[in-house]
């Protein structure tokens, strides 16, 4: 909700409200007008990436840590009101069944999304193969940070906002699952844009 | 002020923050639990949210 009462219903409706008036140099989504290869190649990417996360980091991620209580508590409900907290405390096990219902989460859904996460990362490796600092141009556009958001809960970012569990609290297997994937060119790169480019939280 | 209405730990939501910070547009976040942040989107007027540009 935007201070003069606008709706916004994602990050897309947010980019847009907030460049719509920018000079192109610094916008996360380059203009279509000044810089059309560009636009094309972020927006292109940036929707691909979100074709192939839909769902894959939430579906793994909450599968299993719905499963350990304590590691989940802090992301689950740090700044939430009382009441939502006092039910989600009471009530832990029908709201988990509630969420798996919801999310049609399974372990076959939960495995199916790891790999598909692991596909996701051998595609961006191959990106970064060739040495780029920047996954779409010379700068840092909506493609990085998108990486670096999307997949920042699979390597536990450093800089990440939403209160990930800490990595000793959570069960050994996904812990290997995050180092795993951390070291890999893309957790590098997930990290690096996290510690050169995310402002310190102001929300 | 801008409102953000969150599901705290949500990758989408990092990226939002990110868009925001990156352009020093304040805001105020509100957070809520799993399940109750459907609610809290409904009873703002927010139904589905967009992910795609094209």
């Amino acid at each position: 909700m935007t201070a003069s009462g606008d709706k916004l219903k994602g990050n897309p409706d947010i980019v847009h409200y907030v460049e719509s008036n920018m000079e192109s140099a610094k916008r996360l989504i380059p203009d279509a007008a000044t810089e059309p290869d560009l636009h094309k190649d972020v927006t292109e990417f940036t929707d691909w990436l979100y074709d192939k996360v839909s769902g894959d980091v939430v579906n793994y991620a909450y599968y299993y840590l719905l499963k350990y209580k304590r590691t989940i508590w802090p992301s689950l409900t740090t700044g939430v009101p009382w009441y939502e907290k006092l039910v989600w405390f009471i009530a832990f096990p029908i709201m988990r069944k509630l969420m798996y219902a919801g999310l049609k989460l399974d372990n076959t859904v939960a495995d199916a999304a790891l790999n598909d996460i692991y596909k996701t990362f051998d595609t961006i490796d191959a990106m970064l193969a060739d040495g780029r600092q920047y996954l779409s141009g010379g700068r840092l556009t909506y493609s990085d940070i998108s990486v670096a958001a999307l997949y920042g809960p699979m390597i536990l970012a450093d800089g990440y906002q939403g209160f990930l569990p800490n990595q000793a609290a959570c069960p050994a297997f996904m812990a290997r699952v995050f180092q795993e994937l951390r070291q890999r060119p893309t957790g590098q790169f997930i990290q690096r844009i996290y510690d050169t480019h995310r402002p310190v939280g102001h929300g | 002020m801008n409102l953000l209405i969150t599901l705290r730990p949500s990758s989408g939501v990092d990226l939002g923050r990110w868009v925001l910070q990156h352009h020093q547009i304040p805001y105020t976040e509100r957070p809520h639990a799993p399940i109750f942040h459907v609610l809290a989107l409904k009873i703002w007027g927010v139904g589905a949210r967009t992910t795609r540009f094209t």
